[in-house]
């Protein structure tokens, strides 16, 4: 196979993990601190009375959480930009959606359809 | 060792396994993404869910997310035994992953059981049956999430006991990354499904 | 080259994990589910024609199955022969050795996603052996109407008595297949991303590869809800949750949501393969730069995106908020300027082109007049809510949407089967035989179609079986006579395709031996040889420049491949 080349191997066949140990080793366990003590926030935030700011904590918290869990954990901070890209166009797909059918299935006045 | 640690990579030095991984995960965010958008739509509709929602068991999703937390530490960490080939830490770790999925999911199966018996089921046929038509595809919406996460974490175990067997034997060991990766991925849904589910009520 | 030992049927058809074996595979599944679509279509059109008494080859035709022709005469066309041809066939073939590499990332799982592919085909025709025979509740599958027989209205029926319907087996079918088509999609993005030769950057990819690429992701973004939304109609049916159930807080409005959200960037993951093809094949016979490159790019993305953000235009009658309407509207009518600026681009590859009219240009030119002219064009008005709500249920609709996927998935379609065939078999197609069969196609698509746009205008209703109920307002002579000329237009359609299938599969045996370079083209795939073995080239090819070096100034040669210096 290798005498197929002429350029020096294909990035795909270098061995692991010679050459794409390249991204950052973040300290695993500040990480994980921070995302216990998040997730006590939430917990804590769940207990109060107002509805509309226990749910704003709550989101935010988890929308971190979500952040600090895919950059770090799985190093997408290191992945080249246009692989980024492609993870967070998922995002706007679904924020179209719901934005889309928002006017259609939720703001609907309710006895048109319940019996 | 390679000293462009902290240098962007290029697309082409991308193990392929890795960028496969991360585009099934894309995949995975907007189906999952696709429930939860009919679910919160459905959920800002209708206020009376939001007593169908105090019904779950607070405690029981707060050990889960916390047994997922720990476990998606203790992936990282195998990921750096692997760096280092270390095969009794890559064992440990990883067996403690999959001991947290069985944790989670012998709680999964409390948890269904106990709305199983409490006449929550997922056709909603006792709560139809009772009058609260609407409230009953509260459930619906529970135990589809709920479940095929379920599923999620099931595959994302076998695929980490598979590749553990793989490190033990000395082979392989880029494969724990990409095995990882899967199962954040099923973390970070689960950080989504908590507060949707459980919390918010 | 590698030695390329001969293969048993079974070996090379069932097993073989090579991505051209497994594009032909793709392709002889396509065909063989296009019999079945085309036959369907016949039988539900001669109803329409002749009435529904002694249709030859079929016999006599009921409502309700009239019903299920043509909902799996949708399905299939577009699930199971539009996304194979158009993106798994050209995928699989192309990508691979066009971006100078010897297979997919991962070959195994391209192998998986065929056979789950297969697997989906047999479960949609296992359907129609159904007791209730198989779904004809439209290709949109719009609940309440694909439940109510078994989840919503019956409460007494079993799980099993429900998993034994076409309606069970048709959402498995779709969901296999969307399942199949993801996976493909993830080795063609990451084969593109990682695996290109060195010096192939990603402004020197073809165009074809960019498109395909491009409709993967867009397939990947928008189907993830809709198979969300297909396990929630599953349990609806199977288990009796009520997701979709008014009365139960479910909103039917909301698969039509999920659907559409997929449906509307599916017409794109159908085309824009096909007019990546063209763009191929344009510049390949205009012997001339591709006009615009970047540009075409850039629009191709702009597009993509709005495309996410346009579906409730199918939605105008349903029901939906009228203030939302308005703005989707505006978004569709907007989509229509990137279109126009890569039509423009096409034209400008073109201009003053030293134009060859070989039979794949005759395809692409074909592709590119009738979908602009008739399937765009006529878009553009149903794009707006103001029109779309008279013609949304008319016959108008009807001839809209096949001016734009018929170009793009058989026009298309058949141009990279006749422009790719020497390098894929190594033999040539019968020249004469060919003009025959892109006249006799162009000729009769057109004839079908283009009275089915005067039926829509003059009120012609979609999804009825019988049309003698409307006495003074369809019933009039040349109503009759211009479903008449539709449908003995497509019985000739369907009998100009055995003129292909005559020359694909004698060609493939007799054909004349094609040389390595046949078209005189620069992208990598002619530089292999025709057909390429098992590993695609002898040497890695190492790329110089952008694959439209045509007419170059510094050379004799009017070519000039990508991988010279």
């Amino acid at each position: 196979m290798s005498t197929k080349f002429h350029n020096e191997g294909l990035a795909h066949e270098v061995e692991y993990p010679a050459l794409n140990d390249y991204h950052g080793h973040p300290n695993y366990l500040k990480v994980y601190i921070t995302l216990l003590l998040l997730f006590g926030i939430s917990l804590v935030a769940s207990y109060l009375n107002n509805f509309l700011l226990m749910v704003t904590i709550v989101f935010l918290v988890s929308t971190l959480k979500a952040l600090l869990v895919i950059n770090y954990f799985m190093h997408l901070k290191w992945e080249p930009i246009p692989l980024q890209i492609i993870i967070y166009m998922a995002l706007f797909a679904l924020a179209a959606l719901i934005i889309g059918v928002y006017f259609d299935v939720t703001v609907v006045p309710r006895d048109v359809y319940t019996p | 060792m390679n000293t462009s640690i902290n240098k962007k990579p290029t697309l082409r030095d991308i193990p392929q396994a890795r960028l496969g991984v991360w585009i099934l995960i894309a995949g995975e965010f907007v189906i999952f993404g696709g429930l939860i958008v009919a679910y919160l739509l459905y959920r800002f509709r209708y206020p009376e869910w939001a007593e169908m929602a105090s019904h779950t068991n607070i405690v029981l999703g707060a050990t889960n997310t916390f047994v997922l937390l720990t476990s998606s530490y203790f992936v990282v960490k195998a990921h750096d035994a692997a760096i280092k080939k270390d095969k009794n830490k890559i064992t440990l770790y990883i067996g403690l992953t999959i001991l947290s999925a069985l944790i989670f999911l012998v709680v999964k199966i409390t948890e269904y059981s106990q709305k199983i018996h409490h006449g929550f089921t997922f056709s909603g046929k006792e709560l139809v049956e009772q009058g609260k038509h609407i409230e009953s595809t509260y459930w619906g919406f529970y135990f589809l999430m709920t479940g095929l996460h379920a599923f999620h974490v099931i595959v994302g175990a076998i695929v980490l006991f598979i590749v553990m067997m793989g490190a033990r034997k000395g082979k392989n060991y880029q494969r724990i990354e990409v095995a990882g990766l899967y199962w954040h991925m099923v973390d970070l849904i689960w950080i989504f499904l908590f507060p949707l589910l459980y919390i918010a009520n | 080259m590698t030695e390329h030992k001969k293969t048993g049927f079974l070996k090379r058809f069932f097993f073989s994990l090579d991505h051209k074996d497994i594009g032909f595979q793709y392709l002889l599944t396509a065909m063989f589910m296009a019999a079945f679509g085309g036959f369907f279509v016949y039988v539900f059109r001669y109803n329409l024609a002749f009435g529904p008494d002694d249709i030859p080859l079929y016999g006599n035709l009921a409502a309700k199955e009239y019903n299920q022709l043509v909902t799996n005469h949708g399905a299939i066309m577009i699930f199971w022969v539009g996304m194979p041809m158009v993106l798994a066939v050209l995928g699989n073939f192309l990508i691979p050795i066009m971006i100078g590499t010897d297979d997919m990332a991962f070959p195994l799982l391209n192998k998986i996603s065929y056979w789950t592919f297969l697997l989906s085909c047999i479960v949609l025709l296992s359907g129609f052996l159904m007791p209730t025979g198989a779904f004809g509740g439209g290709w949109t599958m719009y609940p309440p109407l694909s439940v109510s027989d078994f989840g919503y209205n019956n409460p007494n029926t079993t799980f099993k008595a429900n998993f034994f319907t076409g309606n069970t087996f048709f959402l498995m079918a779709v969901a296999l297949e969307f399942i199949s088509m993801l996976m493909g999609g993830i080795n063609f993005i990451v084969t593109t991303l990682n695996k290109r030769a060195k010096g192939l950057s990603l402004m020197k990819l073809p165009i074809v590869v960019w498109m395909i690429n491009i409709a993967s992701l867009l397939f990947m973004f928008s189907v993830g809800p809709l198979i969300a939304g297909t396990f929630m109609l599953l349990m609806d049916i199977l288990v009796g949750t009520g997701f979709f159930d008014a009365y139960r807080g479910g909103d039917p409005i909301l698969w039509q949501h999920l659907f559409w959200f997929f449906g509307h960037p599916e017409v794109y993951v159908l085309l824009l393969p096909s007019l990546g093809v063209v763009g191929e094949i344009f510049s390949t016979f205009s012997r001339k730069p591709f006009f615009g490159y970047k540009m075409v790019i850039f629009l191709v993305l702009i597009a993509g995106i709005l495309s996410l953000v346009v579906w409730a235009h199918h939605q105008f009658v349903s029901g939906i908020d009228p203030g939302a309407a308005n703005i989707f509207s505006l978004l569709t009518i907007i989509i229509s300027i990137p279109f126009a600026g890569m039509v423009l681009a096409y034209l400008g590859t073109l201009w003053r082109g030293d134009i060859k009219f070989t039979v794949p240009m005759m395809f692409a030119l074909g592709m590119l007049a009738s979908f602009t002219f008739f399937g765009g064009f006529t878009g553009l008005h149903l794009g707006s809510n103001v029109f779309d709500i008279y013609a949304h249920d008319t016959y108008f609709v009807i001839a809209h949407f096949h001016y734009t996927l018929f170009p793009s998935v058989i026009l298309g379609g058949f141009a990279a089967i006749y422009y790719w065939y020497p390098k894929f078999s190594g033999r040539k197609l019968n020249k004469t035989l060919g003009k025959i069969h892109f006249w006799g196609t162009f000729i009769f698509f057109n004839s079908i179609f283009i009275p089915l746009f005067w039926l829509g205008l003059q009120g012609q209703h979609r999804r009825i079986f019988d049309y003698s109920n409307w006495d003074k307002l369809l019933m009039q002579p040349n109503h009759i006579m211009a479903r008449q000329i539709a449908t003995v237009s497509l019985i000739f359609l369907i009998i100009t395709q055995f003129i292909f299938l005559f020359n694909f599969f004698k060609s493939l045996y007799k054909g004349k031996v094609a040389e390595k370079n046949p078209w005189k083209s620069n992208t990598l795939e002619w530089q292999a040889s025709s057909p390429p073995g098992h590993g695609n080239f002898a040497l890695y090819p190492a790329v110089y420049r952008w694959p439209y070096d045509y007419n170059h100034p510094d050379r004799d040669t009017d070519f000039l491949p990508q991988n010279e210096k």
